[in-house]
């Protein structure tokens, strides 16, 4: 039996199973929170990760993501130059809140309203918590669904393999 | 072997081509979700077996592909109902294609062809969405055109009929928006900014009632202005309604009126909102005869806060059909780490005030065909955009979250309700109310205690204590929640809700909850077994109640 051969299969198939999880930001119109419109596609980091996280005021696993983040945001950005975008779904019932909210919570993020979920269905976003990690050209490497304690110290190990030119493969 | 080895190397090798070559051939993704819930014949919370499906197995389910490439993008959605599970619209039954797009958007041109979802400002006038949680889905068939006709001045224009179960309503939905942007007019990004729109929407439903001239062509328009300064954001819109008798609104040839307003500021740690509200006869579908939440062309924001905790859930808010008025106030600051109330890492405190009244009405009647005044032909009532007498609800709540050592984090918080359980549970309508004191009213208190315990790295246990105090509707509750996670793939939890002050004894019990969830790369796995309290369920302002269940629930979420 060839072995060589079963491998270059598998190495073949694995090479194509990456390819297909590329995928860029899709270009749907956000607002920002001042009210101007910025097309999604065009969201950039200079060429560092880009964490893109799906959230909503009312959504608490959302909340405690966003807060365990912003607990080492701080070190997050010096050490990987890492910036997240915080997209809020919240309707036209909480859209005005969200403002409010972020200052208080003392977030220092990147946020913007997606009030009629367009971004999020573009992204095939079922429920949120949801995740996207994006790479210095614009790429989605990686998306993870929900929140659990925890999950954000495996997300930075990602960013940082990502820095190391690293392929992300899950 | 070695000729199938060939083939498949063959294969695999024109398909990694095909890849690599993506940039021609586009992209596609989509998502998947599915719920099934095995129902068990429980005899203390359902007597008589509403909750006890004859199929026992329920299970509901969609597929969502999308296709793109460049400025092109397609879409579709497969959806199977085997059948509905308890508690969500019976209408989606079977299985079918029932959403479907193309969409090109080149420069400043956005044409979809097919189903589309779109708002107009606050959705007053329009809003198509969907909730699936809710089987809420009212997109549009039509076609939709968005231009920018230069910076900073946006058009929009739709035409179709509107998506009900697995067919579309017999009303023409068509509609405008023109939105102007300072901001983007002037190519500047300054922190201050006005935003002004327009919009009108009309339906178009065919008349044969014998009693009543109905009018055919329903229109609504609305105007808004949203004002940016800085730390300020001043957003107000004011919508009206021609005449539209229709089943909701007992056939009232009355006008409509609304009015959706907020106000915040936000600076430092300090985030303060103020909102109002006042819908006058403004529930708008595209059919004249229509339940729930089926055919709703606009949006009427609740301005009431969603509660997520399981217990204060239970007394949701939801918008009334005829009418209500009332106001939202909220403050929002964080202590700082070191003083007195922030502790060693700070402490974030909450309040929240929400209150909803019906109209101030003085209703016109006729008699009906049994003699019986009735408002249906008449202009219903007159008005005042006063608060009525009765009172639909106020939500009084205090959050209070904090982290108490480098391992454990609390939050705390405290509610106040005055629930009208006539009105939002039972649908009583104001008209038919002659004495406010004879509806039921619930007085409720309520605590929750969550703590997040976090053991070691990617271990965390989360516990929940919710106590509910009233002494009327179904009385007094308690429930604990166990919560063990080992991110990123495992979770398992319990749960008791404990109904110890029912009014009947026979139904002061327990109602146990077991799950797990499993999360492997973009899908989950959730499994339940147990008991489901009656309850109702909200999202955005829309709620549906669901019944007392008990029985094997499992989820499974993917997208790829």
């Amino acid at each position: 039996m060839n072995t060589k051969l079963l491998k270059t299969l598998l190495l073949l198939l694995s090479l194509s199973f990456s390819a297909i999880a590329q995928d860029k930001i899709p270009n749907i119109q956000l607002k920002d929170l001042s009210g101007n419109m910025i097309d999604a596609n065009l969201l950039e980091n200079n060429g560092k990760p880009m964490i893109i996280s799906f959230w909503a005021t009312w959504c608490k696993p959302c909340v405690l993501e966003l807060n365990a983040i912003n607990d080492q945001y701080v070190d997050w950005q010096e050490e990987s130059g890492v910036k997240l975008i915080a997209v809020s779904v919240d309707d036209s019932r909480n859209s005005a809140r969200v403002k409010p909210f972020i200052t208080s919570q003392g977030w220092d993020y990147e946020v913007y309203l997606d009030e009629n979920q367009e971004l999020k269905r573009a992204l095939n976003v079922n429920n949120i918590p949801h995740t996207f990690l994006v790479d210095g050209s614009g790429e989605i490497v990686w998306q993870h669904n929900g929140y659990m304690t925890g999950d954000e110290d495996h997300l930075y190990e990602l960013i940082e393999k990502l820095n190391r030119g690293e392929e992300i493969s899950e | 072997m070695k000729k199938i080895l060939f083939l498949a190397f063959t294969f695999v090798s024109a398909f990694s081509f095909a890849q690599e070559a993506e940039k021609d051939y586009g992209q596609i993704h989509g998502n998947f979700q599915t719920n099934a819930q095995y129902y068990l014949r429980d005899t203390i919370i359902d007597p008589n077996g509403t909750a006890f499906p004859d199929e026992r197995l329920l299970a509901a389910g969609f597929l969502n592909l999308t296709y793109s490439k460049g400025d092109f993008m397609a879409g579709l959605r497969y959806e199977n109902y085997q059948n509905n599970l308890i508690g969500l619209p019976e209408g989606f039954k079977g299985e079918g294609i029932p959403y479907r797009f193309i969409r090109y958007k080149h420069e400043g041109l956005d044409l979809t062809v097919g189903n589309y979802y779109e708002q107009f400002g606050s959705g007053l006038i329009f809003r198509t969405y969907e909730e699936r949680g809710l089987g809420l889905d009212n997109a549009m068939d039509g076609l939709r055109l968005i231009y920018e006709i230069r910076p900073g001045i946006k058009a929009k224009a739709l035409v179709g009929r509107q998506r009900i179960y697995f067919e579309t309503g017999d009303g023409i939905v068509r509609g405008g928006d023109l939105e102007f942007n300072l901001n983007e007019f002037n190519g500047n990004s300054s922190s201050t900014n006005l935003i002004v729109g327009a919009g009108a929407v009309s339906r178009f439903e065919e008349s044969t009632d014998p009693i009543y001239n109905l009018p055919e062509n329903v229109a609504a328009a609305s105007l808004r202005a949203n004002f940016i300064s800085g730390n300020f954001n001043i957003f107000g819109e004011y919508a009206y309604k021609s005449q539209d008798p229709n089943s909701s609104n007992r056939f009232i040839f009355k006008p409509g009126h609304a009015i959706y307003a907020n106000g915040s500021y936000s600076k430092g740690n300090l985030g303060i909102i103020l909102g109002y509200k006042y819908y006058d006869n403004f529930l708008f579908r595209s059919e004249r005869v229509a339940n729930f939440t089926e055919l709703l062309i606009n949006y009427q924001p609740p301005l009431a806060e969603l509660h997520t905790y399981a217990l204060p859930a239970l007394y949701s808010y939801n918008v009334q059909a005829n009418g209500e008025t009332g106001m939202q106030a909220e403050i929002a600051y964080k202590f700082d780490k070191g003083t007195l109330v922030g502790g060693r890492y700070g402490t974030l405190v909450n309040l929240n005030f929400s209150n909803s009244y019906a109209l101030d009405k003085s209703f016109i009647t006729r008699p009906g065909f049994d003699s019986v005044p009735t408002i249906s032909g008449t202009n219903g009532y007159e008005d005042w955009a006063g608060f009525g007498d009765i009172q639909y609800s106020q939500d009084f709540n205090v959050e209070v979250k904090t982290k108490i050592n480098k391992s454990l984090k609390g939050t705390f918080s405290y509610y106040n309700f005055i629930y009208n359980r006539s009105a939002l549970l039972d649908g009583v309508v104001d008209d038919l109310v002659s004495d406010p004191n004879t509806l039921e009213i619930v007085y409720v208190n309520a605590m929750v205690a969550e703590i997040l315990w976090k053991i070691k790295p990617k271990h965390s246990l989360r516990s929940e204590a919710q106590l509910m105090l009233t002494d009327q509707d179904r009385g007094s509750w308690a429930l604990l929640l166990l919560e063990y996670s080992i991110a990123p793939q495992w979770f398992f939890a319990v749960q008791d809700a404990y109904n110890y002050g029912h009014p009947d004894p026979d139904l002061r019990v327990h109602y146990p909850l077991v799950s797990m969830g499993y999360t492997r790369g973009t899908t989950k796995f959730q499994f339940n077994y147990g008991r489901q309290q009656e309850g109702v369920f909200c999202v955005g302002g829309i709620c549906r109640v669901v019944p007392a269940s008990n029985g094997f629930s499992m989820m499974i979420t993917t997208n790829f």
